[in-house]
């Protein structure tokens, strides 16, 4: 029986090389998490979504105003400086602003907004300002930060046509325009599972259906397809059914991506040697498929969803920007987009398009999350 | 042909029995998929299996030997053809009309162990999830903990360190993945296992290890191996019987020394020239080069398959395919061959001392 003593010291000696007892009994979600936070600028980019997300949720809180209330006298006004020197030179640490005052070009009749610097209004967090229902339930008029003058009205990022803030718009249109994306992709994911889940798994006719259904689906151009769709529409549709509608919208062409991985993924899986085994050990259909063939793949869906986000973010932009999505008193990024489509915004207004800076930041962080994440997602392959 | 071979349940050893086992596959073209061909993978197959020997099934690539284990397991299901299966004194049953859930209970007795040990381990599971999944299934365990300590003795059964069972298979190199995957072939003490070129993938060295390993096992548990393997001197030292495919049949079957030394098939001939032998003592035998690829199983030459590769080939065999006949006198062990030529070639084996030196040595 030597030779069982020889196996036994080359085992033992195996053994002893892979002295990292953390990897070894590391699940393959501890791996993935370990690669992605390899991965700086996805790190980076999930801790701003983070924030977007929470902005998102606690909008009422973060924006220092009601989204809707409107000063006409502030009409189009620039964003503040928001100043720490006053006039006279000496510095403050808490910092402050000086309220427009309003006056007219007396050749174009412009309006232009002059600093009054005789007055300085101070910043401050946790300020009371406009009463609002947290998710509908808490009521308060507490907001995370604002002028300390309740009647004053800080331009963070400027003020819109009709003298509302940007930047509380921006806040609350966060909301849709984030939202979108997920719901939209959920949805995506949902249909795509099952109908890619079908198709592998059945194989034969129905999956023969069901990629030239696909297959027709995707040499659709999406833009005038959504279009079309949203035309169908009608306008005087609640904004909650509206939305839904949209994201349903967006969704008929999201799914067939994810549906074609899935299936992909289900027949590359079929033929692995260690559903075989499963299946000769006697497990079920339903076992096989969700103990062996979903986990093996979720990873990757996870990552492809990541990526789909954006092109929803876009979607909703693009279609509302055109007039199509959502509209007013709806808020979303778009929507607040629509309103900078004149050429009178880009010369005198430039603020309006701040808009685009938010959705630009979430798509790249999206992209970028994405990206760690789809790198992250296949640990073995350098194991 | 069949005559020679005892008939389904006569055979006083055998555990599985064999008969006549067939596997097509249609091959399809165009949109309607209408049918153009057939592959005939495994074609007209009967063999027997006995209680606790090891039976090797070789052949090239293509041949039919995996196709044949995998209709064996019902991985498949065969085209035609009986697959019995018999425990002790019960009576055989045929797998091949088996519903799902009787299939499942037999499989508790049929064990399969894949060639690729990369991919025949979920990596997602740790090793008490993969080795502890039959049972589970099975319903053998009641706790958790006897789970653990079930998993804990089969690893050491297959002398793996029972410490390690909450790793995943990342952490273990090809050969321990291979121990890995005996356990869970083992884990329901099954009777018969297959091992589909359980060592082709491994290093020569890790390849000397698993097939001691399996060898103590059988001896240990009293296994049934059919060992699916291309390899000859893996078969040599592994094997009680061989049976040699070619092109979706068994052209020699008979045991190991014998169809070593005595080949009675052309095809066994060259095979066995081919190998590659490390006595340079017998160095100087000479080796039997085949020309032409291996049959198409979807377009077979006619007459005897192996005919148009044979240098022993006469008009005979491009006319008739010869049936597997019995050669040996009564009370011998059994040989069989499928040429018409059997009894009258004297074929070129290799010499019983370099069978026994390599024995030794492995």
């Amino acid at each position: 029986m030597t030779q069982t003593a020889d196996v036994r010291t080359v085992q033992t000696e195996a053994v002893a090389e892979q002295a990292d007892e953390r990897v070894l009994v590391a699940s393959q979600w501890q791996l993935v998490r370990w690669r992605f936070l390899q991965h700086k600028l996805a790190v980076i980019s999930l801790i701003v979504l983070g924030l977007f997300y929470s902005v998102a949720i606690f909008a009422e809180f973060v924006a220092p105003y009601d989204p809707t209330e409107f000063r006409e006298e502030l009409t189009l006004a620039p964003p503040h400086k928001i100043r720490f020197v006053d006039p006279e030179g000496n510095f403050h640490l808490r910092p402050f602003v000086h309220p427009f005052e309003k006056t007219l070009d007396e050749v174009t009749y412009a309006a232009i907004f002059i600093e009054d610097e005789t007055v300085m209004q101070p910043l401050g967090l946790f300020v009371k300002g406009d009463p609002y229902k947290l998710w509908g339930l808490f009521e308060s008029d507490i907001h995370l930060f604002g002028l300390q003058d309740p009647d004053a009205r800080l331009s963070l990022l400027g003020q819109d046509t009709v003298g509302r803030d940007l930047f509380t718009r921006i806040v609350y249109g966060s909301r849709i325009s984030l939202t979108i994306g997920l719901v939209g992709v959920a949805m995506s994911f949902f249909l795509g599972i099952l109908i890619g889940g079908l198709s592998g798994y059945l194989g034969g006719t129905v999956d023969m259906v069901i990629q030239r259904i696909i297959e027709s689906l995707r040499a659709l151009p999406t833009l005038p397809l959504w279009m079309a769709l949203s035309i169908a529409l009608p306008h005087d549709w609640p904004v909650v059914r509206t939305y839904f509608f949209i994201v349903i919208i967006l969704s008929t062409v999201g799914w067939t991506s994810i549906a074609r991985v899935v299936r992909g993924r289900f027949f590359a899986l079929r033929e692995e040697d260690f559903v075989g085994a499963a299946e000769l050990d006697g497990a079920s259909n339903l076992r096989v498929i969700f103990r062996y063939l979903l986990p093996s793949f979720m990873s990757y869906i996870i990552a492809r969803l990541t990526l789909a986000i954006p092109q929803m973010i876009l979607g909703e932009t693009a279609l509302s920007f055109i007039g199509l999505g959502l509209q007013p008193p709806a808020i979303s990024w778009g929507v607040l987009l629509n309103d900078a489509q004149a050429i009178r915004v880009l010369a005198l207004s430039p603020w309006l398009l701040l808009p685009t800076a938010f959705v630009v930041v979430s798509i790249l962080a999206f992209n970028f999350v994405g990206d760690g994440l789809r790198d992250a997602s296949d640990p073995y392959s350098h194991v | 042909m069949t005559d020679a071979i005892q008939p389904a349940g006569r055979g006083d050893r055998a555990i599985i029995s064999v008969r006549n086992l067939v596997k097509y596959f249609p091959i399809e073209s165009g949109l309607l998929r209408r049918q153009v061909g057939l592959v005939k993978a495994v074609d007209d197959v009967s063999f027997d299996l006995n209680d606790g020997e090891t039976l090797a099934l070789v052949g090239e690539s293509g041949c039919g030997k995996t196709t044949t284990s995998h209709c064996i397991i019902q991985a498949q299901r065969p085209t035609a053809g009986e697959v019995h299966f018999r425990i002790g004194d019960t009576r055989p049953v045929d797998l091949t009309k088996m519903e799902k859930a009787d299939l499942k209970k037999a499989r508790r007795n049929i064990r399969m162990i894949y060639q690729d040990p990369y991919s025949s381990l979920n990596p997602r599971m740790t090793l008490l999830q993969i080795i502890g999944e039959p049972l589970k299934i099975h319903g053998q365990v009641k706790s958790q903990d006897e789970l653990r300590a079930r998993v804990s003795d089969l690893l050491r059964l297959v002398r793996l360190d029972p410490s390690t069972l909450n790793r995943y298979p990342h952490a273990f190199s090809g050969g321990q993945r291979q121990r890995i995957a005996i356990a869970r072939a083992l884990s329901l003490s099954p009777k018969v296992v297959i091992a589909d070129e359980a060592v082709s993938a491994l290093d020569v060295s890790v390849q000397a290890q698993i097939l001691n390993l399996l060898k103590e096992l059988q001896r240990e548990l009293g296994l049934t191996y059919l060992f699916v393997a291309h390899n000859l001197a893996v078969v040599k030292y592994e094997a009680d019987r061989v049976a040699v495919m070619y092109a979706g049949k068994i052209v020699e079957i008979g045991e190991t020394e014998e169809l070593y030394t005595c080949p009675k098939h052309p095809y066994t001939e060259a095979l066995i020239s081919a190998a590659p032998n490390p006595d340079p003592d017998t160095k100087n035998r000479p080796r039997i080069v085949l020309t032409g690829d291996v049959a198409d199983p979807g377009n077979l030459p006619g007459g005897c398959s192996f005919h148009p590769r044979c240098r022993y080939a006469e008009d005979l065999c491009k006319q008739e395919t010869p049936p597997l006949m019995e050669l040996s006198a009564a009370g011998e062990p059994s040989h069989q061959s499928a040429c018409h030529f059997a009894d009258r070639l004297s074929l070129a084996g290799i010499g019983a001392a370099e069978l026994t030196t390599d024995r030794d040595a492995a």
